[in-house]
């Protein structure tokens, strides 16, 4: 069974004349770290709204653990687990009380709520820091509050729009770390986008490369590698989507 | 429920440390109510509680000043101050130092002597009580000028004119009374003891139309005008707050999180109208304990609240929707915090305006009054009026109500849709 299968995907944003996305087709495993690679306006943040919801294709089918996503939404949202780009937190409420808020939105309450948010912050080094504003939160610790908030419920599949963006070198391998391990306990499927091309080869077991709405190209970074004869999967990248700055 | 638990409890501890959104919320619409009370507190004061200055410059001296004077004095509304120099007292007037003016000219005693015995003598011969030697004689009109303080508008100035042709009246028809006594060979004991005393028997007084007002002694002043309407418009005035922090929880990304979160988002956003209609609701009573017990210690009146604590409570509620609803609107469908401040400022500012907030609706133009019927402020403060001073129940503000509650939904409708919008791209 795929966690995600999107089937011949059409969208265009009300106003504009290219489509955001142009028939993609993808399918993700289960219990796998899967790579969603491409310059900006790629088609990388459709592609997550729409397996998160929040938007619905003009054309094609997203399917989540099997089940159509227009009609299983309430079920999917609560195996889905989105960490999003934005810090995505509230500034003027500490730590503890932000991730108690998120947690008490999936329905978590009370000692084991209060337990897990415990654990999280001291596996990410934050334990000293619960009783302190996120206002006062350095960006790599952000970074990981906003990871907590996004998988307190213990999601099946994990949707992390640049979880490493703006972060040190220390904070950007303590998350990948995390994440490594956290996929390999608990055998949950994460979906990954990232302009870290290395961090990606490094991180995915698969990858797929999108450009102007449609997937150019898809399947293990080393294979990829090999079978493009490139240095590394920056390399790809660049000869697939070629030199020209986006917008 | 939990998520609706949840939200108030995070919506109260973002407020509770935003200081300036709780200055804004609770010591603004003190200042405000504190302020306009006071400012509005003579203009509302009835013209009978009032004392107007003026200035008579009588250079005639004789019976018929002497008599306006006595009567200007008597009606304890004029402060009168006597003065001969007319040009100086114009040159007073003209630079503000003095509000108002009458000059009576030399010989206005005898115009109107002359001019109420050639009235009685021709009434007589009508009358066939008089020989027939009284002919139509043409008499010139007797002027009594008024100046006026040159900033003095329109509606002062018609005032004090009908008061003084009140007097000027009465005065003539004392000279006529007197004359055709005269006339007529009435003795000197009839002069000093005149048939009637007072040549006024007809006199017009308010009759409260509701009995429980007379022992309420409810009056619109200042305190029952502006306590409640700048704390509606500050209730309002919660589109600042709340249309920022939906903004900011747009642009920081923490709105999009709620969103993707299981469950329904409207939970969320039925939490947050809860928060802040329980805020403005506590707001409104916290602005009435201040009409009630402090603006009797800076000498204006206390306020009276009605008699129908429910139906005030239903409408404080309804109010309170309305303004928090419409603070989401303002923040689902503008994209920046800029836009959205500047136009959830202004709009609340001319809905106020129109709605009868600055100035009761009575004294605006009647287009103005027509056009106060689209102002959600105006409904609000139309029921709190007819809860306070007309002591109405909840069924009599029932069409405010409806309106309230229209307009709640329609916000949440558009705010729906912006929403919509916006997560469409």
């Amino acid at each position: 069974m795929f966690a995600i299968d999107l089937q011949n995907i059409h969208k265009t944003y009300a106003g504009s004349t290219s489509p955001a996305l142009n028939g993609v087709t993808l399918q993700i495993k289960e219990n796998c770290i899967f790579g969603l690679l491409g310059p900006n306006g790629a088609g990388k943040s459709t592609t997550i709204s729409l397996m998160s919801g929040l938007i619905q294709a003009d054309l094609g089918e997203v399917l989540i653990f099997n089940k159509n996503i227009k009609q299983y939404l309430f079920d999917i949202k609560y195996q889905i687990g989105i960490v999003p780009q934005d810090y995505a937190l509230f500034p003027t409420l500490t730590c503890y009380e932000n991730l108690r808020y998120f947690g008490n939105l999936y329905g978590l309450r009370g000692p084991s709520l209060k337990q897990k948010i415990k654990d999280y912050l001291l596996l990410f080094g934050l334990e000293k820091n619960e009783d302190k504003m996120i206002s006062s939160f350095s960006g790599g610790m952000k970074r990981r509050v906003n990871l907590i908030a996004g998988i307190l419920h213990d999601p099946k599949l994990i949707i992390l729009d640049e979880p490493t963006v703006g972060v040190d070198v220390q904070s950007r391998k303590m998350i990948i770390d995390f994440l490594k391990n956290y996929q390999r306990e608990k055998k949950i499927t994460i979906l990954y986008t990232s302009h870290h091309l290395e961090e990606a080869q490094e991180f995915c077991d698969e990858v797929a490369i999108i450009d102007h709405g449609k997937i150019l190209i898809e399947g293990q970074p080393k294979a990829l590698i090999e079978q493009h004869k490139v240095k590394n999967l920056e390399s790809l990248f660049i000869n697939l989507t070629g030199y020209s700055v986006r917008e | 429920m939990l998520r609706i638990i949840a939200t108030l409890h995070k919506e109260l501890l973002i407020l509770w440390r935003d200081k300036s959104g709780m200055a804004l919320l609770f010591v603004m619409p003190l200042v405000l109510i504190i302020l306009m009370a006071l400012i509005q507190d003579a203009p509302f004061k009835d013209f009978q509680n009032i004392k107007f200055e003026i200035t008579i410059v009588d250079q005639d001296k004789a019976a018929l000043s002497k008599q306006l004077v006595k009567a200007l004095q008597k009606s304890n509304k004029f402060i009168v101050e006597e003065s001969n120099d007319i040009a100086q007292s114009r040159k007073e007037i003209n630079a503000g130092k003095k509000k108002i003016l009458l000059f009576i000219p030399k010989g206005a005693n005898a115009q109107m002597e002359a001019h109420a015995s050639v009235l009685v003598k021709q009434l007589l011969k009508q009358l066939g009580l008089s020989p027939d030697t009284a002919s139509k004689v043409s008499l010139d009109k007797l002027h009594i000028s008024i100046y006026f303080d040159p900033t003095s508008n329109k509606t002062f100035k018609n005032a004090i004119q009908n008061a003084l042709n009140q007097f000027v009246a009465k005065t003539e028809t004392e000279f006529i009374l007197e004359s055709m006594m005269q006339e007529l060979g009435s003795s000197t004991a009839a002069k000093e003891n005149p048939p009637f005393e007072d040549i006024n028997f007809i006199s017009i007084e308010e009759v409260p139309s509701n009995s429980d007002l007379t022992q309420l002694e409810k009056v619109a002043n200042s305190v029952q005008h502006n306590v409640p309407a700048w704390t509606i418009f500050a209730m309002f005035f919660i589109v600042i707050p709340l249309g920022g922090a939906l903004l900011k929880e747009r642009e920081d990304g923490s709105l999009l999180r709620m969103k993707l979160m299981p469950g329904s988002y409207f939970q969320i956003q039925l939490g947050k109208v809860l928060f802040y209609v329980i805020v403005c609701v506590i707001q409104f009573y916290l602005m009435m304990l201040v009409g009630i017990f402090l603006m009797p210690y800076i000498g204006l009146s206390s306020l009276k609240m009605g008699s129908s604590p429910f139906a005030l409570f239903v409408l404080v509620v309804c109010i309170s929707l309305a303004a928090t609803t419409y603070g989401i609107m303002i923040g689902s469908v503008f994209k920046t915090a800029q836009q959205s401040l500047t136009f959830g400022s202004i709009s609340v500012v001319i809905f106020s305006a129109i709605g009868g907030i600055w100035v009761p609706i009575f004294i605006l133009p009647p287009v103005m009054q027509k056009v106060a019927a689209f102002s959600p402020l105006n409904w609000g403060l139309s029921g709190v009026n007819d809860l306070f001073l007309r002591n109405q129940n909840l069924l009599f503000i029932l069409p405010s109500i409806l309106k309230l509650v229209v307009f709640s939904v329609l916000c949440m409708l558009i705010s729906k849709w912006a929403e919509n919008k916006n997560a469409r791209g």
